[in-house]
């Protein structure tokens, strides 16, 4: 792997921009350098991983992601044609299949590659900022590792809340003189073959649903955010707990489809929310043996050959499946309960939970649907990115053409980066 | 053990559903966030979501033997909060509409109130029944000459001959309607032993719009249903309409028991309950009229019989007050054709009261009436699970 801007020059149309650094882009990049292409990712946080370094286990084999993570960063190590760009983003796209030019916005980290991930900084780090990783439900300072895993291991300072040199505490504290205030935007040119948009997806805003209690109690969560409770290296050290008063759950309600396949808010299914709230079933169930679990839902839908992972955990006795969408949560001040109403369909009656924990199974929503690059490139109503006859030699890749697990992600990627070193070998002729 | 159901689906019901403005019904999905927001759905018979199924699937006899179609009060929470906008309000409303139809007796009557063509037919029956008699008294060729008094024009046995007449058919007709909806109702309910009917709690409930306020004040409803109005401008309605009547069988009670012969003074009591309660009525109509065009997308269609009742209502009370007014402003030739207006109109509202919207006050208050005998006390606090 090299950080360096390469010049580009002779092997121009033999190099591939990858915008998004997730899994779906770490995938094609590592297809294709090491089918002997060029590649660049670009990615807008500070380090790589995406949404799968937030993950605290995968369905349905219950493993953790970062064995696979390892894996490809370990394998992009080793390559010296793959380029990284963190806290960068695509501006500007323009050209033809083999010979586009791009234009790169790389933010300040103001920590340079001398950085040994020693902490020193931190220590003395005056100023909090709310862990974006773990989706504000923790703080870090404004100099911070994204997370214990990051790659690159780079610590990187939030300008939004750093006084910068009117502090300059960790500049001193850093024996490696790793840290460099003077860092600006820069702002530069690539020339590549093909495109991948491996822009990925990022949740839903729960905050928008309003019946259904998420902002207005704490205990109410999303799935996303569960998955960081139960992260080793998450809020509360990987200890399932309510996030109000830190007491075990014993009881627990997911909330299937919570602002999704709803004209309200997100029309369409994501189809993977239903095996995740599945998965973060058996978290529930692992933390407390006695707790207990109730997933109400409209269709338990487990696409393609998950049918048996549904039957699986819900085999537990104390995972109970109720079809009725989840309407109304309200919280029993007394009891400092949760109250979660349905109808449960099948008896045609309604019913409710106290539960102690609420997870909304929150939908994906395409990256796309803000800050796009200025380029020909198609989307759909939802924002998710076309196939590439609207803008061909651009191509999209995993959740950046619509909401996938995993590994169908990681199967797109393979066959976008296929696709983009095609493009390149026809372009040369 | 899962029951046995036989479906056999009529579709010529589904459609005649879809037709009174439920169209958008067919994107439902079976949810149930319609019943969960139902601010008064309760826990054995949570609406309208089972509704939403039995017209999909052309279950005519199980939507129209529930009390829960009549047990709504159309605050639009379900239509709202519908993730398929899929409006089961204006479902609801349509099995109300149809099921007027459905239990009316005669039946023919029940379509006469809900097909267009018929409209006419409507006016022509009080306009020949009053013409006859207006000719029969010599009035068609000359007005009576003098101070306006319309007991000289149409004098009052006739009216109540003609009115009595005709609304006691109407008010067996009703009975008939409401009888054979409660039998349709036991014929579906558990109905456990005979109780005694609960008239006097459910009519506190009518009068005090018990339901309508519960409906306006739901604090999980957080969004705007456009139906919040409803609470206010029904019991507007409602008592507007009440006051009408009180002052009309006063009148009659005047008339016939103290010899105290109409036109009353301005200042009466009865005169002054008439007139506030005209104008509460016309205040309330333009209300919900204006209601029903702005929130038309979001609030629920309007269908025919909606708008044949707001009108025939709206149009009464006013031709009742020009009939007022031209008789004080002393213009005969227009004082007397109001007045014969207004007694048509007045029988296109009474008379034909079991087939239209109007029939809701049988409906309804059976339906309640039923609900509360079934299942007293019932709240709408959900089954735990646990």
């Amino acid at each position: 792997m090299n950080e360096e801007i390469k010049e580009t020059g002779s092997s121009t149309h033999r190099s591939i921009l990858i915008v998004g650094g997730g899994i779906a882009g770490i995938t094609a990049a590592v297809e294709a350098a090491e089918s002997g292409y060029e590649v660049f990712i670009v990615e807008k946080e500070a380090s790589l991983g995406g949404r799968v370094a937030q993950l605290s286990k995968y369905f349905p084999k219950l493993c953790p992601p970062y064995c696979g993570l390892e894996i490809n960063f370990q394998r992009m190590r080793g390559n010296r044609r793959i380029h990284v760009y963190t806290l960068a983003e695509v501006e500007n796209i323009s050209g033809v299949p083999g010979d586009f030019d791009v234009t790169i916005k790389q933010n300040p980290r103001y920590v340079n590659d001398r950085c040994t991930g020693c902490n020193k900084c931190v220590e003395v780090c005056p100023v909090d900022r709310p862990n974006t990783f773990n989706f504000g439900m923790d703080t870090t300072k404004a100099i911070y590792l994204s997370h214990a895993m990051a790659f690159p291991r780079k610590y990187a300072i939030d300008d939004s809340v750093c006084q910068l040199t009117d502090c300059g505490k960790c500049v001193g504290a850093c024996p490696y003189g790793a840290i460099d205030l003077s860092m600006e935007t820069r702002t530069f040119p690539l020339k590549v073959g093909a495109v991948i948009m491996a822009t990925g997806w990022k949740p839903f805003d729960a905050a928008r649903i309003d019946n259904l209690g998420f902002g207005r109690y704490s205990d109410v969560i999303t799935n996303v955010m569960m998955e960081r409770l139960a992260a080793p290296d998450g809020p509360t050290g990987g200890r399932v707990v309510r996030m109000s008063d830190g007491e075990p759950v014993n009881t627990a309600v997911f909330v299937q489809c919570a602002g999704q396949r709803d004209t309200n808010y997100l029309g369409y299914c994501s189809g993977i929310c239903c095996l995740g709230s599945l998965k973060q079933a058996t978290y529930i169930r692992e933390a407390n043996e006695n707790a207990k679990v109730f997933i109400f839902y409209i269709d338990l839908r487990t696409p393609g050959t998950y049918g048996f992972f549904s039957k699986r955990v819900l085999d537990d006795p104390n995972i109970t499946a109720v079809k009725g969408k989840v309407a109304k949560v309200v919280e029993d001040p007394g009891a400092g309960k949760l109250v979660v109403e349905a109808e449960h369909i099948l008896s045609a009656e309604k019913v409710s939970v106290e539960a102690d924990l609420v997870v909304l199974a929150t939908g994906m929503v395409a990256s796309m649907s803000d800050g796009r690059p200025n380029a020909t490139i198609g989307y759909d109503a939802d924002a998710f990115v076309l196939p590439d006859e609207s803008s061909p030699g651009i191509f999209p890749a995993g959740c950046a053409r619509g909401p996938v697990d995993v590994a169908t992600a990681t199967q797109d990627a393979t066959a976008a980066a296929m696709k983009a070193m095609q493009t390149i070998h026809q372009a040369r002729g | 053990m899962p029951t046995t159901l036989d479906v056999e689906p009529d579709l010529g019901f589904k459609r005649e559903i879809l037709g009174l403005g439920a169209q958008d019904l067919t994107a439902c999905y079976q949810c149930g966030t319609c019943s969960t927001v139902c601010p008064i759905a309760t826990t054995e018979n949570p609406f309208p979501r089972k509704e939403m199924v039995w017209v999909q699937w052309g279950l005519r006899d199980l939507a129209l033997s529930n009390s829960s179609i009549w047990l709504c009060h159309q605050c639009g929470a379900c239509t709202t909060y519908c993730p398929r906008s899929a409006k089961p309000a204006d479902v609801m409303a349509a099995l109300r509409d149809f099921s007027i139809t459905h239990y009316a007796f005669p039946r023919f009557m029940g379509r006469a109130l809900n097909e267009p063509k018929f409209l006419p037919l409507l006016f022509l029956i009080p306009a020949v029944i009053f013409t006859f008699i207006i000719g029969w008294l010599g009035h068609l060729s000359a007005l009576p000459d003098g101070e306006i008094v319309y007991s000289k024009f149409m004098p009052i046995v006739y009216i109540e001959v003609v009115f009595i007449g005709a609304l006691s058919l109407s008010i067996i007709a009703a009975a008939v309607g409401g009888v054979r909806y409660w039998r349709a109702m036991n014929s579906d309910a558990n109905d456990s032993g005979r109780r005694r009917l609960p008239l006097i709690p459910t009519l506190l409930t009518i009068l005090k719009h018990r339901k309508f306020k519960e409906c306006a004040s739901e604090p999980a409803t957080a969004r705007e249903t456009h139906k919040e109005h409803l609470y206010k401008s029904h019991l507007l309605v409602f008592y507007g309409f009440l006051g009408l009547v009180v002052t009309t069988t006063a009148v009659g009670i005047g008339i016939y028991a103290f010899g105290y012969l109409t036109p009353w003074p301005f200042w009466h009591p009865i005169k002054i309950l008439g007139n506030v309660s005209g104008i509460a009525v016309i205040v309330a109509v333009a209300v919900l009229s204006y209601r029903r065009i702005i929130d038309k997308e979001k609030a629920g269609k309007s269908t025919y019989s909606d708008w044949l009742f707001l009108h025939v209502l709206l149009w009464t009370t006013v031709t009742g007050f020009t009939t007022e007014y031209l008789r004080l402003a002393d213009i005969r030739e227009l004082a007397y054709p109001s007045y014969f207006i207004h007694l048509i109109l007045i029988f296109v509202l009474l008379v034909y009261f079991p087939y239209s919207k109007l029939a809701h006050l049988v409906y309804r208050t059976v339906a309640m009436v039923h609900n509360a005998r079934s299942s007293p006390g019932a709240e709408a606090v959900p089954r735990m699970l646990s």
